[in-house]
C-alpha cells in the first residue's frame, strides 16, 4: 500500500481494459485494518427502524403469523382440555392438526410472497448499503433479524388469542372449572411452541427472498423500478 | 459480442478533478462502476494505490466501497426511510464508528453542506439540490480519497447544479480528495482538471478545460 507508484508500462492487449487510477501513499503511513462492520447492536437498531417505518407491511406479516399459531394454539389446548380434563367423548380429530399444518404452510407461502415483494421495493437500497460498505452477509442478517422480530410478536399474539379463544369456548362450554385447570407451565411451554414455530415459518420464508437480495449486484439493484 | 469498454487506459492522479464525457451508451458508467468496485472488466485491471481492484475479494471490496470512494449519483440514492443523518451515518456504520462519534460527524458534514436545519428531514421532505447535498455529505462520511459523481447535476436545475459544482470543487480543492465525475454540464467541465471524452467503449481524447473553450470559439 505504502509503495510509491510507478506509472505502469505494462498494457499489451489492444483488447485489455486497463485503468490505472494513482494516487499518492497515505501521508500518515498508518495502514488501516481492512474490516467492514456490522454490529449486533446496529442489525437491531436498522431492523427495528425498517419495520417502524413500514407499519402496514410488518402488519401484514405479523398478523399472517398469528393467524397461524394461532390456529395451532387453539388446537392444541382444546386437544389438552379434552384429553386431560374431561371423560373424553370429544376429542380433537386428526384432520384436525392436518388443517393447523396447512394454515402454517400457507403462512409460509404468504410470508415469502410479501418478503419478495420487500426485496424488489428495497432493492435499490440494498444497493445503496452495498456502496456504502455493506457485506452480502449483512443484507442477509439484515432481512432475517427483521423477520425474526416480526415472527417474536406475531408468535406472541398468535398465543395469546389462540389461547384466549379456546379458553373461552371451552369455558362455555365443559364450565369455566374444566379450564381452569390448565396449568401455567402449559401455557408457557405452548407459547414456546407458539414463538418457535412463528420464527421456524419466518425464517424459511425468508430464506430464498433474503437470499437472493444479498446476491444482487449494486448495479443492478439500481435498475430495478417498482 | 460487444463491450461496453475496450481498450481503456486512464491514469488519474491523487487530488484530480477528471470529467468524464460522452454521449450515453458511450461507456461512461460501466467505466464508473469498475473504477468504484462495482462491477469487474472482463479481462484487464484497475488500480487503485498499488491494489489491483479486479482481484480483490467481496470483503475487501466491500471496504473498499466503505472506506475509499465516496459516490455520488444522478439520482441521489438515498435511503427514503432514513433521515438527512441517519443516509449520512450509514456509510459510518459499516466502517464500524460509534454511535456518538457518529453523530457529531453527520452532524459536521451536514453542516459544511449548508444542512443544518435539514438534519431530521426524510429525503422526501428536502428539494433536489438539498438531497444531492445530503449524498455529498454521505460520499465524505468516511473520509474517502476519491469521490465518483455519475452526473451529479444531471437532475438538477443550473442554480442548484451549480451549488454542488462548487461544493465538489471545494472537497477537491480543499481536502485533496480525487473526483471523478461523468458529465454533460458545462459547468462541471470548466472546473475540472482533465477531460477524458470517450465514445463507443474507447477513449476518443484527452485534454483541458482550454481545448473546449478553443473548440467553442
Amino acid at each position: 500500500m505504502h509503495a510509491y507508484i510507478r506509472i505502469i508500462n505494462a498494457y499489451t492487449t489492444q483488447r485489455s481494459l486497463i485503468i490505472r487510477v494513482l494516487t499518492m501513499p497515505e501521508p500518515t503511513g498508518k495502514e488501516t485494518t481492512r474490516k467492514v462492520w456490522l454490529s449486533i447492536e446496529e442489525t437491531f437498531d436498522l431492523s427495528l427502524k425498517s419495520i417502524r417505518r413500514r407499519p402496514i407491511k410488518a402488519a401484514y406479516n405479523i398478523a399472517t403469523v398469528v393467524l397461524g399459531t394461532s390456529f395451532l394454539t387453539f388446537i392444541t389446548l382444546a386437544s389438552i382440555v379434552l384429553r386431560r380434563y374431561t371423560e373424553a367423548t370429544i376429542s380433537i380429530e386428526a384432520y384436525q392438526y392436518w388443517l393447523a399444518f396447512i394454515s402454517l404452510l400457507l403462512c409460509v407461502i404468504s410470508i415469502t410472497n410479501s418478503m419478495a415483494i420487500t426485496v424488489l421495493e428495497r432493492s435499490k437500497e440494498i444497493g445503496i448499503m452495498k456502496c456504502m460498505g455493506a457485506l452480502d452477509r449483512h443484507i442477509l442478517l439484515l432481512f432475517f433479524t427483521e423477520s425474526a422480530m416480526m415472527s417474536l410478536a406475531g408468535g406472541i399474539l398468535g398465543f395469546l388469542s389462540g389461547s384466549m379463544i379456546a379458553m373461552v369456548t371451552y369455558g362455555l362450554q365443559l364450565g369455566f372449572d374444566v379450564v381452569s385447570k390448565i396449568s401455567p407451565f402449559e401455557l408457557l411451554s405452548l407459547l414456546g411452541l407458539s414463538v418457535m414455530v412463528a420464527f421456524a415459518i419466518s425464517i424459511s420464508a425468508t430464506m430464498y427472498p433474503a437470499y437472493k437480495a444479498a446476491k444482487a449486484k449494486p448495479t443492478e439493484a439500481f435498475k430495478v423500478e417498482v | 459480442m460487444i463491450k461496453a469498454l475496450d481498450g481503456i487506459d486512464v491514469r488519474i492522479r491523487r487530488s484530480e478533478y477528471i470529467s468524464i464525457v460522452g454521449p450515453s451508451g458511450s461507456g461512461k458508467t460501466t467505466l464508473f462502476n469498475l473504477i468504484g468496485g462495482l462491477d469487474r472488466p472482463t479481462s484487464g485491471q484497475v488500480f487503485i494505490d498499488n491494489l489491483d481492484i479486479s482481484k480483490l475479494d467481496a470483503y475487501e471490496l466491500a471496504w473498499l466501497r466503505c472506506r475509499k470512494i465516496g459516490y455520488i449519483f444522478q439520482t441521489f440514492n438515498l435511503i427514503p426511510v432514513l433521515t438527512s443523518l441517519e443516509n449520512v451515518a450509514l456509510p459510518m456504520i459499516f466502517a464500524g464508528m460509534s454511535h456518538e462519534h457518529r453523530l457529531k460527524k453527520s452532524t459536521e458534514l451536514l453542516n459544511s453542506v449548508g444542512l443544518s436545519d435539514r438534519l431530521n428531514h426524510k429525503p422526501a421532505e428536502l428539494s433536489a439540490g438539498q438531497q444531492q447535498r445530503v449524498a455529498i455529505a454521505r460520499a465524505l462520511a468516511n473520509d474517502p480519497e476519491i469521490v465518483l459523481a455519475d452526473e451529479p447535476t444531471g437532475n438538477l436545475d443550473s442554480q442548484t447544479g451549480h451549488e454542488i459544482i462548487d461544493s465538489l470543487n471545494e472537497l477537491n480543492q480543499e481536502r485533496g480528495i480525487t473526483v471523478i465525475a461523468a458529465t454533460h454540464d458545462l459547468g462541471m467541465i470548466q472546473a475540472s482538471d482533465r477531460i477524458v471524452w470517450i465514445r463507443d467503449g474507447k477513449i476518443e481524447r484527452t485534454g483541458t478545460p482550454n481545448d473546449v473553450k478553443a473548440k467553442n470559439t
